[in-house]
């Protein structure tokens, strides 16, 4: 079984979700994950990374963007402007407010919404 | 001051100052003063994980060192957590490199999250660690997560999530 390596670098604006991602669609399944704290980004891999993969990281973490989101995160931050956007006088609800509400719920049960 | 196998004394021995300073005052000294390693978390930035492995939370200062005169150790965590996608986070530690719990760890908890935000956890563990030989030892803290983000908050001054874990090893026989 393959172990696991650690390469540190500096980097304290980290959206890990994102860089996880990012350093997954260059590495597979031989990113374990990252790890930020300290004002550094951890980056675990396996142990029988390929120097040509390795390479592939230090570029990855300095071109990140923490203050893009991932494509959940976009998901989960149009549902809270949708909420919000329904916090509202009864009375003053629409038709269409109410449909949203309808779709938001179903979102959070996880029910397909087409 | 290491503790010193206290001596047995003979009838009509000679009290010397010598095996009174090693047998009773050193050994009190040894007793009131353990071997012990604490780091209490004041950082920067709360502590992040991606990782479905375990692997240290900070190599660095939740990284304790204790020279022990080979008995039970105890180790202790707090701290509180979340997740940014409703998931498992677990915790173990490492005793020089070694798990010892291994499989998912001494402690772990579901972190959920709803629509209202995201909810603390606490997680917080007490462990009797026997076995251990003389000498100088390494305990790590180690956590994964089951997938996406899991934080572990480290007196960062988040709001309301500015608090302040605290890890420790302490040799207690």
């Amino acid at each position: 079984m393959a172990g696991l390596i650690e390469l540190a670098y500096e980097n304290s604006a980290v959206n890990p979700a994102l860089l996880h991602e990012e350093l997954e669609a260059a590495l597979g399944n031989k990113l374990a994950g990252i790890s930020t704290g300290q004002g550094k980004v951890r980056v675990h891999v396996l142990d029988t990374i390929q120097d040509a993969e390795r390479a592939l990281i230090e570029p990855i973490v300095q071109a990140h963007d923490a203050k893009k989101l991932t494509a959940r995160q976009q998901a989960e931050a149009d549902q809270a402007a949708k909420r919000e956007a329904l916090r509202k006088p009864w009375a003053t609800w629409t038709a269409t407010d109410k449909d949203d509400l309808l779709r938001l719920l179903a979102e959070t049960m996880g029910i397909a919404v087409a | 001051m290491a503790w010193t196998t206290p001596k047995t004394w003979n009838v009509d021995e000679l009290l010397t100052a010598a095996n009174l300073n090693t047998h009773l005052r050193d050994n009190l000294n040894a007793l009131k003063s353990p071997p012990t390693g604490h780091y209490e978390c004041n950082e920067t930035g709360d502590y992040t994980t991606t990782s479905t492995s375990f692997v240290d939370v900070d190599g660095t200062n939740l990284a304790l060192t204790c020279t022990t005169s080979g008995g039970d150790v105890l180790v202790h965590f707090h701290a509180s957590v979340m997740h940014t996608a409703s998931g498992r986070i677990c915790f173990d530690v490492t005793v020089d490199g070694n798990r010892v719990a291994g499989d998912d760890g001494m402690i772990g908890g579901y972190v959920p999250v709803s629509a209202s935000g995201f909810p603390m956890v606490q997680m917080t563990f007490t462990r009797l660690l026997t076995g251990l030989s003389a000498g100088e030892h390494s305990f790590k803290l180690q956590w994964k997560t089951s997938g996406a983000t899991a934080k572990l908050y480290a007196g960062a001054g988040t709001s309301w999530g500015d608090l302040h874990p605290q890890f420790w090893a302490r040799e207690v026989s």
